[in-house]
């Protein structure tokens, strides 16, 4: 499967945008970055979203969200390793120069877990928020937003995330 | 120095993955295009991807892409030194 040079580079282009827009680096090495960014499109082709490139997707999108580039393991790889598990994302260290760059060893679990939305329905005491399970950011509006602000992730990475009343501070 | 292995090298690998390319790029170098089985996985249909990997579980305690089979060795990841060690430098 070939991809469209115009839609390459315009996908690059738009990822290497949202990355700095959000603190983040691509990869440098262009003919590597746009060799991983064409293995997103061919997924998107194939499966009919963008699956981590250098992992086995399963076809059900549902079983693989934790893989839909950025994964939800990108951040802590880029804090341990300096890149993510394609070496797409590196941390500043590695773009400066100043970590090499070295192939990631999975941490993605045997059995990945399932994204669940079964809180919604849950009456639990305290402040309901809404998690990116890919950066972290917190939200607290009735639904999570359509894609992150910070990671560009799309809603269906939201988890629910409930702050207990003892965590809040002010009322005694 | 190259070092001769008893079995033919394989490759499993996703045709999509920048590691598999490096790693299939290093044995290209060294036994040359025709030299080693290149088996891309995501490329299998449903029924041969499925007994692929349920070998290649068989095999390494965490399946991951590139992984490289020769004798007795299952290097996972793209390794130089393990690829050095086993194939010669």
């Amino acid at each position: 499967m070939t991809i469209e040079s115009e839609r390459l580079r315009k996908t690059y282009e738009q990822l290497k945008t949202d990355a700095e827009a959000g603190g983040y680096h691509l990869n440098s090495d262009e003919d590597w970055t746009l060799g991983l960014v064409e293995g997103l499109l061919v997924n998107e082709d194939r499966y009919g979203y963008q699956a981590c490139p250098c992992r086995l997707a399963s076809g059900d999108k549902q079983a693989d969200l934790d893989i839909i580039c950025p994964c939800d393991y990108r951040d802590a790889d880029l804090h341990d390793w300096g890149a993510c598990y394609c070496a797409l994302y590196v941390s500043d260290e590695v773009l400066a120069g100043e970590k090499p760059l070295q192939s990631v060893p999975e941490r993605r679990p045997e059995t990945p877990p399932r994204l669940s939305r079964e809180a919604e329905a849950k009456p639990v005491e305290g402040i309901r928020l809404w998690r990116c399970r890919v950066c972290g950011y917190l939200c607290a509006r009735e639904h999570p937003p359509g894609v992150c602000p910070i990671c560009r992730a799309k809603q269906e990475r939201f988890e629910p995330f409930v702050l207990p009343p003892s965590a809040i501070p002010g009322d005694p | 120095m190259s070092k001769p292995t008893r079995q033919r090298p394989r490759m499993y690998g996703l045709s999509t993955c920048g590691w598999c390319r490096k790693a299939r790029l290093w044995l290209e170098e060294k036994f040359g295009e025709g030299g080693f089985d290149l088996i891309y996985v995501d490329l299998l249909g449903p029924d041969e991807k499925a007994s692929v990997m349920q070998e290649l579980r068989a095999l390494a305690p965490r399946v991951a892409f590139p992984m490289i089979l020769a004798d007795d060795e299952c290097i996972v990841g793209y390794r130089v030194d393990e690829y050095e060690r086993v194939f010669g430098s």
